[in-house]
């Protein structure tokens, strides 16, 4: 550990880590090359990252896996867009009025405690293997997080802070839009990203399950012939999706509550 | 009345959740509601009865039961000494945080095509989807439990001699606990949805195998009753670690919101 | 003047406040004493306007008071910044609900005065996590005082930090009143806070809490001087108020008593 921590001192804390997660993932992909070439494990159940490259790019440049990724995006935009506009709301009044927030919370804890995917095969068999089936799943799962999290920033603030501007003379409509709101914000981004990646999840979900469109479709179609490395393939690249979902939106959070010294995880 | 509300709050609730069922099931027997689609509350309750006194609706929950305790088991007796020792060590958590963040974000379900592919329709298919879906949450938030540990109080620790493992197991430790009943928590509701997927796609037996099956032959009220009893076991399962929380950390305020 | 509240089953009412009657002078600086829960916070706020008297009332100007209002202005213990804005835009806070609004260029001006009255140049575009608890407490002050209030209310300002910092920011508001000749109502538990800054000290008695005596504080100003505090008048008011206290705390003390 001793010519570690010097070489840490020298480059410093920041440049050393990223140059410790660089190496790291590069060693993890050649080892795992390495590995799989070696042939102790059946090229079936793991294949080289190489060929996974290769099947990907085939995949691109051959089959339409591009259509395939648009039509998954869109399907969560629009699912996603209508979570929003709908739970973020929701969620704020909820959290404004007692009445109101003792009329819903037991549909909102019922149905958000119900495992997500399973409103699927309701979702079939009311509007069968359509395109509505797919995006109410997709609302479904992204619209709870946001109705919970723009409550829980609403009923969160800061008692003296609402005192201070009752003092300064600010009437109820201004201290809910220069007290509440501006608190409630980064609850409702991370209601976000909560919403967001549960959306990727229906979204894939949606297109394993009946459909002949969209990147779930294509993994299970992947699965069934028997084209593991495209199928691993695919599984990075989601990976990826998910990673730069919850990158363009902590940007968006640091962006929008600079003055927020921690993130949540 | 408003003061009958404050002082029991529940009643509140069952009022508003009975006008809603009596609703809905006047809404269904006056025929505005398709029984087809949306079956009234006493058929599903009804379909559930049987299900129960005919004894098949055991099955299916107890093979649902098995998997699921199982997997998350497994789940936390892999994620919570890993995640507790990724908070501690910088060079540990440096090497794996970049995997354990991946397949955190990654949707679990994506992996079923993967593992009926390697393991085919059997339950460790079943609980290793399971396990993939809880076991980062909780790692994760192991990790951060002993990472937000009070550095106040690890100064106090040495101030009165703790040595470094003593330091571990009556600072950092305890003070990491709620977190990863949180972890847990979190890991739960994961780990259902991994069971419900994998038995949707993957098997002839458990909840999520009933409902694609209540769904292919439109049996709309086996369909709700199952939904329901989802809801029944989860927060049957919210409530557990609600105690098992007080109990742990008693000095916790629970309840944030 | 007497502030009662229902209890929480409606059973009973606890009276906070019973027949409190004072007049404040325009700039003369009031510091009120009393054991904790006398009702001291209460009495602040209802001269805020947060709290209504159930009997009596409070007048500002000759008009009595049926809310918040841009006469009255208040500094608060835990500061109550808002933690999404900057030190300039708290500050701005004090100006935005005022019946006449101030054109854009008015209120800047006036900003940036307080901004240097209070010290704060330099430390405009920072976020109150960025800054010290006195520093903070400067901004709170700032936001009060930028509205021009006739009467600033302060609730144990400096309550919330360390005793250093305590008597640096006693002189500060010391100079900063001599600046702007302000009528202020100031809510301590420290009778030296109390001595050094009032014109008259208000003694608050026990539940309910009434005015037990008003001390006149007749020294010189500026106060945060060695000689001044040093002097025997200085400590002959200190014990004086510190008996009152002391009676009245011995006082609360039997009442509990037996029953502790």
């Amino acid at each position: 550990m001793g010519a570690v921590a010097r070489l840490r001192r020298r480059l410093g804390e920041r440049v050393f880590w990223t140059l410790f997660t660089v190496v790291n993932l590069t060693l993890f992909f050649v080892g795992w090359e390495l590995f799989a070439r070696s042939g102790v494990v059946s090229s079936l159940f793991l294949p080289e990252p190489t060929r996974m490259w290769t099947a990907l790019v085939d995949e691109f440049s051959r089959g339409d896996l591009w259509g395939h990724l648009g039509y998954s995006a869109r399907n969560f935009a629009i699912g996603v867009l209508l979570a929003i506009v709908i739970g973020v709301p929701l969620g704020l009044a909820a959290g404004s009025n007692r009445l109101f927030y003792r009329l819903l919370s037991p549909y909102i804890w019922g149905m958000s405690s119900v495992p997500r995917i399973a409103w699927l095969p309701l979702l079939i068999l009311i509007f069968g293997f359509s395109e509505m089936s797919k995006l109410i799943l997709i609302f479904i799962s992204a619209v709870f997080p946001m109705i919970i999290n723009g409550l829980a920033g609403v009923k969160t603030v800061d008692r003296t802070l609402l005192t201070a501007g009752k003092v300064f003379g600010a009437k109820w409509r201004h201290r809910y839009v220069m007290i509440v709101l501006p608190h409630a914000l980064p609850y409702i981004v991370s209601g976000f990203k909560q919403g967001m990646t549960r959306a990727l999840a229906a979204v894939v979900v949606s297109e394993m399950f009946g459909g002949s469109q969209g990147i779930g479709f294509v993994i299970v179609m992947a699965g069934q012939r028997f084209n593991v490395a495209l199928l691993y393939a695919l599984l990075v690249f989601i990976v990826l999706a998910a990673l730069v979902i919850v990158a363009v939106v902590d940007r968006l959070e640091r962006r929008l509550a600079p003055w927020r010294t921690q993130v949540a995880i | 009345m408003a003061g009958a509300w404050r002082r029991a709050p529940w009643l509140f609730s069952v009022a508003n959740v009975g006008t809603f069922l009596l609703l809905w099931q006047w809404l269904a027997s006056a025929g505005v509601l398709s029984d087809l689609f949306f079956p009234a509350p006493t058929a599903v309750f009804a379909e559930l009865w049987e299900g129960f006194s005919t004894g098949f609706l055991w099955v299916h929950i107890g093979s649902s039961f098995q998997n699921f305790t199982i997997g998350l088991g497994l789940s936390c007796l892999i994620a919570i000494p890993l995640g507790l020792v990724m908070g501690a060590n910088r060079y540990v958590d440096a090497l794996v945080s970049p995997y354990v963040w991946a397949l955190a974000s990654m949707p679990s379900v994506a992996l079923v095509p993967l593992l009926v592919l390697m393991l085919g329709f059997t339950d460790a298919a079943k609980i290793s989807l399971i396990v993939l879906s809880a076991v980062f949450p909780i790692m994760i938030n192991c990790m951060a439990g002993v990472k937000t540990v009070d550095k106040s109080l690890l100064t106090a620790g040495q101030v009165f001699g703790a040595k470094k493992r003593q330091l571990y197991s009556r600072v950092v430790l305890p003070s990491a606990a709620p977190f990863v009943i949180s972890g847990v928590n979190q890991g739960m509701s994961q780990a259902l949805i991994g069971l419900v997927v994998a038995e949707m796609f993957a098997t002839r037996q458990g909840l999520g195998y009933l409902m694609v099956r209540a769904q292919e032959s439109f049996n709309a009220p086996l369909l709700y009753g199952v939904l329901i009893l989802l809801v029944v076991i989860s927060l049957t399962f919210v409530e557990i670690m609600r105690r098992l929380e007080a109990r742990v950390a008693p000095w916790q305020t629970l309840d944030g919101i | 003047m007497t502030v009662a509240y229902e209890t929480d089953g409606g059973a009973g009412r606890f009276v906070a406040l019973r027949d409190v009657d004072l007049e404040i002078r325009a700039g003369e600086f009031i510091a009120v004493v009393g054991p904790s829960g006398c009702g001291k916070t209460t009495l602040i706020s209802t001269i805020a306007g947060i709290v209504k008297p159930c009997q009596g009332e409070v007048r500002v100007g000759g008009k009595p008071v049926v809310g918040p209002g841009p006469d009255r202005a208040m500094v608060f213990q835990n500061y109550a910044l808002m933690p999404w804005r900057t030190v300039v835009a708290n500050i701005r806070f004090g100006l935005e609900f005022q019946g006449r609004k101030l054109s854009k260029s008015e209120a800047d001006a006036r900003i940036e005065r307080f901004i240097d009255l209070v010290g704060l140049r330099g430390f405009e575009k920072r976020y109150p996590y960025q800054l010290s608890g006195g520093m903070q407490q400067r901004v709170g002050i700032a936001r009060a005082l930028v509205g021009e209030p006739a009467i600033l209310l302060a609730d144990e300002p400096f309550g919330a930090v360390d005793a250093m910092t305590r008597e640096a920011m006693q002189g500060e508001l010391e100079r900063i009143l001599a600046a702007t000749g302000q009528t202020v109502v100031l809510i301590t538990h420290s009778i030296d806070e109390a001595i050094t800054l009032a014109d008259r000290v208000v003694v608050v008695s026990h539940r309910p809490g009434t005015v037990l005596e008003v001390v006149d504080v007749p020294l010189p100003r500026p106060r945060m001087d060695d000689a001044v505090r040093g002097s025997a008048e200085y400590a002959r008011l200190r014990e004086y108020t510190w008996n009152l206290l002391k009676g009245e705390a011995l006082g609360a003390h039997e009442q509990s008593g037996p029953a502790a």
